[in-house]
């Protein structure tokens, strides 16, 4: 018989006891409530809903691998936003509903392009209190491609019942082999809601990362925003539309392709950023750098995988923080100097020595 | 004659002004015609929107697929790892720090603040110590001419004002005690009578003689007026109260200086109040280190 209890731990979390092993409520939160949201969607949709719910798992799989080498997040903190995106896809319908009950048309052209603006700006909510909320220093410490990745993954999460039902009521259209949650009707390629909000926080993350000056950084940091607005109301606009101004977003968004490119482009430029930040950051600091794909002796975890990741990530935090505080000025130059020195003492070093004969560093920073 | 005007023509071609207005023309008219163009070419490829994907929760979703965003609301407030190595503050004690830095910077500005007066106090001391010597090279004759005006009262008590604050300032002080012949406190209140270098001792100096000219008023006003009154005046005592007024006016500003020092609310008042939070916060920031110098883990696993 399973003995279920319910028990407290001296800490804040509690845990509940399942046949002997003590599994946190947090744990068995996320479980009860992704069940439930997925569990709920296949219900509703069947095959479809399995079919969308591996599109959508790919897409993030797909961010989480092109990002290893520069994120400093953790995969429970995007399985987290993921649920979030899925989150705000409630959150809209309710918004959506309340919109409905002052313009009940659905072909009103105020729709299609205020629910695109909405639903934009709340995919990307979850990222923002992310980021605000952790101010303090956690946020300084994230590279582009960790924003880049969550807004992806709080997309992903918020489309993901949206084109189960989709496809339940129409049927499967085709997509891009590499890419399964666009779609490809006639010339039209639909990228999806977790490309856009990926493209839009690439851009807000390589704002974040580089700081230029004001009022570029507005500039780059809305620009993802506001084309993805401009690329979703094109699809929303053209449906069952012709005319001049079908055509003009047509021309405009390339029949929707042109999102794909800067996508394209953005993950790039997210990338090559943080790998620059990380490359600038090791030159200044040899005794960083792996030796023979080892690091320094860590904190008890000696030199295993997790050991090196670990490193690898604390590092990457460093390297940020060191990058903007480079490109900074006054108050937060200061703040920043201060949080990259108690970034720093944590982290293990080779002897210099050692690291100085194998390596001529260059003292590009101070 | 043509090829004059061509000439001329083609000179004009070096201002800018001449090439910006062709572009801006340029640009009116082609630009909307390039666009026609390619719209014109975009609606004879196909008049009509190929795609049918409307994006809109709203309008895809019934209220059941929408209530699964409860769940998806659950789920984000937990996780699946159940030890998570969560994405935390880098460091835990950065409030603490950044209290202790303030603290600091509050120190440092009440400091100079200090500074900056002591260095005044400090700067009043060398003319008060001119003064003061000068005061006992004249008091003697001065004592001299009073006496036969039979008013020595009102001047014994300020040459003797000057023979304590002057204390033990070598010759002039000894003629002085010697010339009246009064018996002086050769450590005076005012601790020697010697401005030093240490700011406690000035600002104590200054103090002590602003105290001793509050009680010798009415002696510098009687000496003022037997000046004014005797015929034919009393130069050396007129000199004498002369040097005496300037010394009475540097000490008067030195005491308000010291008084702004310590004053209730004052800056060496706030000074302390600061090193003391400077202090608790210090404290706050070696146990918050102690607290969580054990469990600095890594800030992320995957």
């Amino acid at each position: 018989m399973t003995e279920i209890s319910i028990s407290r731990r001296l800490s804040s979390t509690g845990t509940i006891t399942i046949a002997g092993r003590q599994i946190p409520i947090r744990v068995c939160l996320f479980w009860a409530g992704v069940t439930f949201w997925i569990g709920n969607m296949i219900v509703q949709t069947g095959w479809a809903g399995i079919t969308e719910l591996r599109a959508s798992l790919y897409f993030v799989a797909e961010m989480v691998v092109i990002t290893s080498a520069t994120r400093t997040i953790t995969l429970d903190r995007v399985a987290s936003v993921y649920c979030l995106g899925g989150a705000m896809m409630g959150v809209m319908w309710l918004i959506s509903a309340v919109f409905t009950s002052f313009v009940p048309s659905p072909d009103a052209v105020s729709r299609q392009f205020v629910v695109p603006i909405l639903e934009e700006f709340v995919k990307l909510a979850p990222v923002v209190f992310i980021l605000w909320r952790q101010r303090a220093s956690r946020s300084w410490t994230m590279g582009a491609s960790d924003i880049m990745l969550m807004a992806a993954t709080s997309g992903a999460g918020f489309g993901l019942v949206e084109e189960a039902y989709y496809h339940h009521a129409l049927g499967p259209t085709r997509a891009l082999d590499w890419f399964p949650l666009t779609r490809i009707n006639g010339a039209t390629l639909t990228v999806g809601h977790g490309t856009w909000t990926a493209l839009a926080g690439a851009t807000l993350g390589l704002a974040l990362l580089w700081r230029p000056r004001k009022p570029l950084n507005y500039l780059l940091a809305g620009s993802g925003i506001l084309w993805s607005v401009i690329d979703h109301s094109h699809h929303n606009y053209g449906v069952d539309r012709t005319g001049f101004s079908v055509d003009f977003f047509n021309f405009v968004t390339g029949h929707g392709w042109i999102s794909l490119y800067l996508f394209v482009f953005g993950v790039i430029a997210v990338v090559g950023s943080d790998l620059y930040a990380v490359r600038g950051m090791l030159s200044s600091r040899p005794q960083l750098r792996l030796q023979g794909g080892k690091p320094p002796e860590i904190r008890g975890q000696g030199n295993s995988l997790k050991g090196l990741w670990a490193f690898l990530v604390d590092r990457r935090a460093l390297a940020y923080v060191l990058f903007r505080c480079q490109r900074s000025s006054g108050l937060t130059r200061e703040k920043l100097a201060r949080l990259a020195t108690v970034l720093e003492r944590r982290l293990p070093k080779h002897p210099l020595e050692t690291t100085l004969g194998s390596s001529s560093p260059q003292q590009s920073e101070g | 004659m043509e090829g004059y005007r061509m000439k001329k023509i083609w000179s004009l071609l070096h201002y800018r002004i001449v090439w910006t207005i062709g572009t801006a023309l340029l640009a009116i008219v082609a630009v909307p015609a390039i666009l026609v163009l390619v719209l014109k070419a975009l609606g004879l490829a196909h008049g009509a929107s190929l795609h049918s994907w409307l994006l809109d929760v709203g309008q895809n979703m019934g209220p059941m697929g929408a209530a699964g965003g409860a769940g998806a609301g659950v789920g984000g407030s937990g996780g699946p790892n159940p030890n998570p190595q969560k994405d935390k503050d880098p460091d835990p004690c950065a409030g603490q720090e950044r209290a202790v830095l303030a603290a600091k910077g509050t120190v440092d500005m009440l400091n100079g603040q200090l500074n900056l007066d002591a260095e005044k106090i400090n700067s009043l001391a060398a003319p008060a110590q001119k003064l003061l010597d000068r005061a006992a090279a004249l008091a003697p004759a001065a004592q001299s001419e009073v006496a036969q005006q039979f008013a020595l009262t009102a001047i014994t008590k300020l040459i003797q004002l000057v023979a304590e604050a002057a204390g033990p300032l070598g010759e002039g002080a000894a003629a002085v005690n010697t010339a009246v012949g009064i018996a002086t406190n050769p450590v005076g209140t005012a601790a020697g009578g010697v401005p030093g270098n240490s700011i406690v001792e000035n600002a104590g100096f200054l103090k002590e003689m602003y105290q001793y000219f509050q009680v010798s008023q009415g002696d510098l006003k009687a000496l003022e007026e037997l000046c004014k009154e005797t015929p034919g005046g009393l130069p050396d005592a007129q000199q004498f109260l002369n040097v005496m007024d300037q010394l009475n006016e540097l000490v008067a500003q030195g005491n308000a200086l010291v008084n702004q020092m310590d004053a209730e609310n004052g800056i060496q008042q706030q000074l302390n109040k600061a090193l003391e939070t400077l202090n608790q916060d210090e404290k706050d920031l070696l146990d918050c280190q102690a607290t969580n110098s054990g469990s600095d883990a890594s800030a992320a696993t995957a």
